[in-house]
């Protein structure tokens, strides 16, 4: 090798290593952090079609119910977020719980591919003893029981290590776009998924408290599903036509009670319709009032129907039929109520 | 992009494929009197390593020369057969590596059945495991490749010369290997040389995703030290479902991915400099140029030193991708169907990886690779094979994903892979090896070799101690 063509090559690696330092000081800095998992957050908005509430404000609590001592019935278990309802709307903030909170539960189920999914409820109540929590002295009035719920994957990593990428999709659907355990989950399946989509807001309807105590202390409820009529006939009327079962029919002055609500409400958890109907001289007016109701563990919808029973030319001053509820086409009975009237006054 | 897309990229097949029909026809006929020696395709072959190398199924002939084996290579005139043959058994945990108990004999035979025309056919026959039942999983793998050249006109004194070769590839890198380096591709490979300048073609189907096909259209100059390339990685239409997650998640397959296309074009210049029979630097730039442009880089720096009884390869590398230079829109995950052993002969270090994530993540990567063999007796050769991945990647809107190699983005991940052991030589000039070594580095696999992975090796905390029987026949 010639002393020219050495010197070259020496030219040529200088060059070369200068390439490198400048290719590497042009690099893109070495900082690519970690991202940590978020809290989030949902909207409670609070009906109370019912006018339960009470004098008391209205508090939110975020509770982890679980099995209680006796192994068989379940309790409000742990709480990990309050506050009050100043409104009828409010955002809750829904932080992560310690570990060893996620780690004292049993997740109602758990597979692939979202491992273990725990169901957090949200608690609506009076705060009567003022404690800021939850308990047996305070009314219960809401509790958030949606097979489609708050959801909490309690390792949101390996779900999405298993789901895989191009499925993560789902995992941020659920989660409204946030690297959160928090999620929609689904339990219509009788298992976990992830469901479509983030909570616009989560809506719950006020009802008794002993059925909101039942709901957490029968976790998971034995489903049941109930209805009862009762017809008060118009004193006028034959008592005759009550039928066979008198302890679901009785006469009354229809003029002397108080006059039912014409009030309707379309909420999942109660739903109230009013209709009326007539036969020949008869005209009845029909109140459906559908709630959860509970009965030694055995929760659901009850459909309790009310039926005003009169004459139609001689009905009470109150009555609507006809005025503010237009007399319904249907061949149904005059206590029965037909989905096809529900009709707002 | 919409239907002028499709229809340029329709016009373009239809005209590649014209001219290589007819490139063919021309090579194909009647050998020319003035007919050439076939010049090597590069790219087929990482040369700037040490790792392990078997041949390539083309130009068989050529390679007859480059290392000593066992069998005579050439059977008669126009007939060229060798064979690599390996055992390997893997412990002290072999069920985490499909390939254990395994044996490959990877055939290559070729026919140059006329002065311009080679058949060249490569079968792989190995069984993975012998944890299986007896021979239940025993498989071959063929490829074929026919090579046609030629030199049948002149330019400027020079001869032009045209080869096309078809179907099988081999091992494909174009550039630097920014978007694709040492992937098995079927295909088509048109090249017109003149002087030390080339034109090529080629059209490889099925390279990262079941849906994609790619074009690579490439000048390169100077025998590759300065090369321009146009790529479309064109994506017909999305396979990418999983029965089991869609049933988990209640919807219906065809509704959980992404839509398909649009294809994405690259354009990309290569700076191959050799400065020395040792020390090369290469850098290769390029972006993708549909709709937003986004950029990514690879430079390479790799110094190799072979002598009888020591030789090293100390190399670097640094990739950077922008966010959406891969040419998927969405982070599916890229696969591979051909999942060999062979793939321990490339690096780790893959554009493969990135182009998964890229459509979410800005990434950049530095490797480090460093390869030794030292034979201080004739019977003895020490070997040490290590690899340094340092991964990074940044952006996300807010969401973490994860990688199928469990590569957590945003984030940073060092990987090491490495192969550390012994060859025994009992018969020093001849290439039979008795290996024992240590390793990290496991190809993936599913239990058919051909079945997709999402991954091109194991986590590298499968940590095996094989012993491995290696014959060059």
């Amino acid at each position: 090798m010639s002393a020219r063509r050495a010197g070259t090559r020496r030219t040529a690696r200088t060059s070369a290593l200068r390439c490198v330092v400048l290719a590497l000081a042009l690099a893109p800095a070495c900082t690519a952090e970690e991202r940590a998992l978020e809290d989030s957050e949902v909207v409670l908005r609070v009906r109370d079609p019912r006018g339960l509430r009470g004098d008391t404000p209205l508090a939110w609590a975020v509770a982890w119910p679980r099995l209680a001592a006796d192994g068989r019935s379940a309790e409000l278990g742990v709480i990990t977020g309050g506050g009050r309802i100043e409104t009828s709307s409010v955002t809750i903030p829904l932080a992560r719980p310690g570990p060893e909170v996620i780690a004292a539960l049993t997740p109602r189920a758990a597979g692939q591919p979202w491992r273990a999914v725990h169901r957090a409820r949200i608690l609506v109540y009076e705060d009567v003893d003022a404690d800021g929590a939850p308990d047996d002295d305070d009314r219960w009035l809401a509790l958030d029981t949606d097979l489609r719920g708050l959801g909490y994957i309690a390792d949101p990593l390996g779900a999405l290590t298993d789901v895989g990428l191009a499925y993560e999709q789902y995992f941020y659907d659920a989660t409204g776009g946030r690297y959160t355990p928090w999620v929609r989950a689904d339990w219509t399946s009788g298992y976990p998924i992830v469901a479509r989509g983030w909570f616009e807001n989560v809506e719950l309807v006020l009802g008794p408290p002993d059925v909101q105590h039942a709901l957490v202390e029968c976790l998971p409820v034995t489903p049941f599903a109930g209805a009862s009529t009762s017809v008060l006939l118009d004193d006028a009327l034959d008592p005759a036509l009550c039928g066979l079962d008198p302890t679901a029919c009785s006469t009354e002055d229809l003029d002397a009670i108080e006059p039912p609500s014409l009030e309707t409400s379309a909420f999942a958890a109660y739903t109230r319709t009013v209709e009326c109907h007539r036969r020949g001289d008869l005209a009845s007016f029909v109140v459906l009032e559908r709630a959860v109701r509970c009965e030694a563990c055995r929760c659901g919808p009850f459909d309790a129907t009310t039926a005003y029973v009169t004459t139609a030319t001689a009905a009470p001053s109150w009555w609507p039929c006809g005025a503010d509820v237009p007399y319904c086409p249907t061949d149904r009975g005059l206590t029965e109520s037909d989905p096809l009237c529900a009709a707002a006054p | 992009m919409g239907r002028p897309v499709i229809s340029v990229r329709t016009a373009l097949q239809r005209c590649a494929s014209i001219t290589a029909l007819g490139a063919l026809v021309v090579a194909s006929a009647p050998a020319p009197a003035a007919a050439s020696e076939p010049f090597p395709i590069a790219g087929m072959r990482d040369e700037w390593s040490l790792l392990p190398r078997h041949p390539v199924n083309l130009l068989l002939f050529e390679q007859l020369d480059d290392e000593p084996r066992l069998g005579p290579g050439l059977l008669t005139e126009g007939l060229a057969f060798v064979a690599d043959l390996s055992v390997r058994s893997v412990q002290p945990s072999p069920r985490a590596v499909r390939f254990h108990g395994m044996f490959i004999a990877d055939l290559y035979l070729a026919a140059r059945l006329l002065d311009g025309f080679d058949a060249n056919l490569n079968l792989a026959l190995f069984t993975p495991s012998a944890s299986d039942a007896y021979r239940s999983f025993a498989q071959v793998s063929p490829g074929l490749a026919l090579h046609a050249w030629g030199s049948p006109l002149r330019l400027g004194g020079s001869r032009l010369h045209l080869d096309l070769v078809a179907t099988d590839l081999g091992w494909i890198t174009t550039g630097a290997g920014l978007l694709v380096e040492q992937t098995p591709l079927e295909g088509i490979l048109f090249r017109m040389r003149w002087r030390e300048h080339e034109l090529r073609w080629l059209f490889g189907g099925r390279v990262l995703w079941q849906d994609d096909d790619l074009l690579d259209f490439s000048l390169r100059l100077f025998d590759g030290a300065l090369a321009l390339d146009v790529v479309g990685w064109l994506i017909d239409y999305d396979l990418t479902s999983d029965l089991l997650v869609a049933q988990a998640t209640g919807r219906s397959l065809g509704t959980n991915v992404a839509p398909p296309g649009p294809d994405a074009w690259y354009a990309t210049a290569t700076l191959d400099l050799p400065l020395s029979d040792a020390l090369r630097v290469a850098f290769e730039g390029g972006a993708r140029i549909a709709g937003d442009v986004r950029p990514a880089l690879v430079a390479r720096v790799d110094h190799v030193l072979r002598a009888s009884r020591f030789s090293t390869h100390v190399g670097y590398q640094a990739r950077w991708y922008a966010r959406g230079f891969g040419p998927r829109n969405a982070a599916i995950p890229a696969s591979l169907p051909f999942n060999l052993p062979r793939r321990e002969d490339t690096y780790a270090t893959n554009g493969f990886e990135l182009l998964t994530l890229s459509p979410a993540f800005e990434q950049w990567s530095h490797t480090a690779m460093l390869e030794l063999r030292v034979r201080p007796i004739d019977h003895l050769e020490l070997f040490a094979d290590g690899e340094l991945w340092l991964r990074f990647a940044r952006g996300g809107d807010g969401k973490v994903l994860v990688a199928p190699d469990g590569f957590v983005a945003p984030g940073r991940r060092l990987d090491a892979y490495y192969r550390v052991g012994a060859s025994l030589l009992p018969w020093p000039e001849h290439p039979v090896r008795l290996q024992t070594f240590v390793t990290n580095k496991h190809t993936e696999s599913g239990e058919l070799a051909s079945t997709e992975v999402r991954r091109r090796f194991l986590a590298t905390t499968a940590h095996n101690i094989a012993l491995q029987l290696e014959v060059k026949l």
